[in-house]
């Protein structure tokens, strides 16, 4: 019972919206063809998953390999930026900047400039990924506990030591930010590149099928991605609170 | 002053329980605030709540305004739960921190209390209260450009701008200098000698405490709990003359040695 | 102390950034796809090309203003729905975050269906700022202090005033920040809006001359986007900046 009641809770407003639109729909009979009801993008999707999900598969493809090299390049850039502040004197700058520049507005001229094939998209997607997360660990390995490095020094411990067993468990909590950050924008970095490229992938669909006007292409393929983004996203928000109460 | 009906006895305007309150301060880890605290404060009495640092006073008081629930125990302010009172806006309280609304003025924090119980602002009794509190000139200040004590001074002034029934203070008199808090003493002794208003003050200071109050509840820490309550039978109105009297001196001692006994009680392992 | 440091770091960067970017160019070691800065400015003030860039940046400035409007201003309210009425709260928290994880480029093709391809770029803007402004505003409505919503309780204040002499003018320095970061997202969902057949833009801008191999061009396109996105950022926070003073 309470169970029912915490998923409406926290679903009502989605399922509202849901069923306004199908209502809509259905009882101002709505030009079906243009905006479907959920319920026939649903089937729309049922009656053939394959022109869906491969293209879909493509675009996660691109998003988790570049998320994968952008978070680790990220985190251990900052790592290193620890260890030897020169290094982060040189890099810091470059970041904030690059970090303060809107993305979207850059992967029109990175396309063109390291040429259109797959590589170019994970290049993209890595480095939507490794900026927040070097500002983010950066900041977060900074972040120990008080008194935490004056217990470092009196005890003698080494650089590397105080890395290992301070400020690495201090910047987790930063990674799993970075992480919920970075999963959403390198989805949405994968589509814009793979579009802009016209390379394979769920962007193609989309807008192969404005251009052709199919519109259960259209919508099922959008439908998808939302579905897909809103995953992504609910696992990274899970995956910061988990770490956010085991480690505070 | 408000009396009972001659005969009848004098029923009382707060009557707490048996209160225990615990905070969970972490899962299964929990902190025992208030430890059976039972006691009952007539109509128009003057309560000074005496006690060391974290034994308490802030969140008996926030029990008995309503803002609070015990874990366990009863409250009831004239035979009702406190949130009768706070719907009839009869409860004047100031809090510790002050809580002035920064974007305000000093005159439109003290007609504060008009507007939200949807009463016409009566302008003449707010100036009256700035005048009171001494700040005339400053109606139209904002709370960063006042001193911490002008601050105290405008949350004492809104507490009493509906004369309220109850009146509670948590340490009003905090960031004031000796001067300035000896005068505010005065006038709320005779604030409260014309209005008869049920008072419950907060308070670190001894004679601030023997100044005031009929009677002072005296509490101790860990957990916190009431040790004794002293009646003092100071003749009224009291002055400085007062505070030079033997009588005063002795319930003084009587009074810092309570409060010694409770602190070193714990010091000792 | 720290913020000196960090602005000092980020102009270090910029101009570091602008300087690495102009010689490359001139050098031409990335190939053609990299034009020079001043080649690329040269191309931005070039005055037979004044009218074009206008056009473009008041359509696209328009567009974003209007998805601003639009969804900021269902952020705020909503978030202000959601202070008052504390069962609707996991909810809209739910809600906004599936609007959050919406990939642009999915959702465009299909506000083109919807809304036209005049609207796609006002419906997607407006859906890029409805977020950041919910997700501030939230924090902003949260801001009145514990003591203040005590005294409220303690006065036996009503829910209308409590909103109206409390949690708005508390959180009115909040809400010029959710427009703050309201703002840029508006400008790029405004551009990535347009690149499905919109009559006129920048987004249009950076689309054809990507196509027809006008490498300043697309660079130009892509810095008078950023520059729109960062100046939306700075007037809130100017904005911000002037509440603060007023209302703390
Ligand atoms: N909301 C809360 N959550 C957890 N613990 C609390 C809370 N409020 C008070 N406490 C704890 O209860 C105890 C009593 O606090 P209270 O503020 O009532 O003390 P006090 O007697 O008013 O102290 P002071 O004289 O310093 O104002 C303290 O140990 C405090 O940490
Ligand atoms: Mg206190």
């Amino acid at each position: 019972m309470s169970a029912l009641k915490s998923f409406f809770g926290r679903w009502w407003a989605v399922l509202a919206v849901v069923l306004l639109w199908q209502a809509i729909v259905t009882v101002f009979g709505i030009n079906q063809f243009l905006i479907p009801s959920p319920w026939e993008i649903i089937t729309g999707i049922a009656g053939d998953p394959t022109q869906f999900l491969l293209p879909l598969a493509l675009t996660l493809e691109t998003a988790a390999i570049g998320f994968v090299l952008g978070v680790t390049t990220g985190y251990l850039m900052a790592s290193l930026s620890w260890l030897w502040p020169v290094f982060g004197a040189a890099l810091t700058p470059f970041a904030l900047v690059v970090r303060a520049v809107p993305f979207v507005a850059l992967i029109p001229v990175l396309t063109k400039a390291f040429g259109y094939s797959e590589t170019t998209s994970w290049i993209i997607c890595a480095m939507v990924c490794f900026f927040p997360t070097f500002v983010l660990v950066g900041t977060g390995l900074h972040d120990v506990p008080a008194n935490g490095n004056d217990l470092f020094s009196v005890a003698g411990a080494s650089r590397f030591d105080r890395y290992r067993r301070l400020a690495a468990p201090a910047s987790l909590l930063a990674l799993a930010t970075s992480i919920r950050v970075s999963s959403a924008s390198a989805f949405a970095a994968a589509l814009i590149s793979q579009f802009l490229m016209g390379v394979p992938g769920l962007a193609y669909v989309l807008a192969n099928a404005l251009d052709r006007l199919n519109m259960t292409l259209l919508w099922g393929a959008a439908a998808c991605a939302i579905v897909v983004g809103f995953l992504a996203y609910l696992t990274a928000n899970r995956f910061e609170a988990y770490v956010l109460k085991r480690w505070r | 002053m408000k009396t009972s009906e001659a005969g009848a006895p004098r029923s009382a305007a707060i009557q707490l329980s048996g209160v225990n309150k615990r905070f969970a301060i972490r899962r299964k880890e929990t902190l025992t605030a208030l430890s059976n605290v039972s006691a009952s404060i007539g109509h128009g009495e003057f309560i000074a709540l005496l006690g060391p640092s974290g034994c308490g006073k802030s969140t008996l008081l926030r029990i008995i305004s309503g803002l609070e629930d015990p874990t366990e125990g009863s409250v009831e302010v004239e035979g009702q739960p406190p949130a009768r009172l706070i719907a009839e806006h009869r409860l004047g309280f100031a809090f510790q921190e002050h809580a002035l609304l920064p974007w305000a003025t000093v005159a439109e924090n003290i007609a504060l209390p008009f507007r939200l119980a949807k009463i016409r602002v009566d302008d003449a009794r707010v100036r009256e209260l700035v005048e009171l509190v001494g700040l005339t000139g400053f109606e139209n200040a904002r709370p960063k450009q006042l001193s911490g004590g002008m601050r105290q001074r405008v949350a004492i002034a809104r507490s009493l701008a509906l004369r309220p029934d109850l009146l509670l203070l948590d340490e009003p008199f905090g960031a004031l200098d000796e001067i300035t808090r000896r005068r505010l003493n005065f006038e709320l002794a005779r604030i409260w000698a014309e209005t008869g208003v049920t008072t419950v003050m907060v308070t670190h200071s001894v004679d601030e405490a023997l100044l005031l109050a009929d009677r002072v509840i005296v509490m101790g820490t860990r957990p916190g709990r009431i040790l004794t309550e002293v009646e003092i039978d100071l003749p009224r109105p009291r002055t400085v003359e007062s505070m030079a009297t033997n009588r005063f001196a002795e319930l003084s001692t009587q009074l810092v040695r309570l409060l010694d006994q409770d602190n070193n009680a714990k010091v000792k392992p | 102390m720290k913020r000196s440091l960090r602005l000092i770091q980020s102009i270090a960067g910029a101009v570091i950034l602008c300087a690495l970017w102009e010689v490359l160019g001139q050098t031409k070691v990335l190939g053609p796809s990299l034009p020079a800065l001043s080649t690329v400015l040269g191309t931005l003030f070039a005055p037979n090309r004044a009218k074009l860039f206008t056009t473009a940046i008041s359509a696209t400035a328009l567009s974003a203003a209007l998805g601003l409007l639009i969804g900021g201003g269902s952020g705020a309210l909503i978030a202000g729905a959601r202070q008052t009425i504390s069962w609707t709260r996991p909810g809209l928290d739910r809600f906004a975050a599936l609007i959050h994880a919406i990939p642009q480029v999915a959702i465009a093709p299909v506000m083109v269906i919807v809304f036209g391809r005049a609207g796609s770029p006002i419906a997607v803007a407006a859906i890029a700022a409805f977020f950041p402004a919910y997700a501030a505003s939230t924090r902003a409505f949260a801001a009145a202090a514990q003591s203040h919503q005590d005294l409220f309780t303690v006065l036996g204040s009503s829910r209308s005033a409590r909103l109206l002499r409390l949690d708005l003018p508390a959180a009115l320095p909040g809400l010029a920040d959710a427009l703050k970061l309201a703002a840029p997202g508006a400008v790029l969902g405004a551009v990535l809006g347009e690149w499905f057949g919109a009559p006129k833009g920048v987004g249009i801008l950076i689309l054809s001359s990507s196509q027809n191999y006008d490498i300043p061009l697309l660079w130009a396109g892509a810095l008078v986007s950023t520059l729109m996105a960062l100046v939306g950022f700075g007037v809130f926070a100017a904005v911000q900046n002037a509440a603060t003073r007023r209302l703390t």
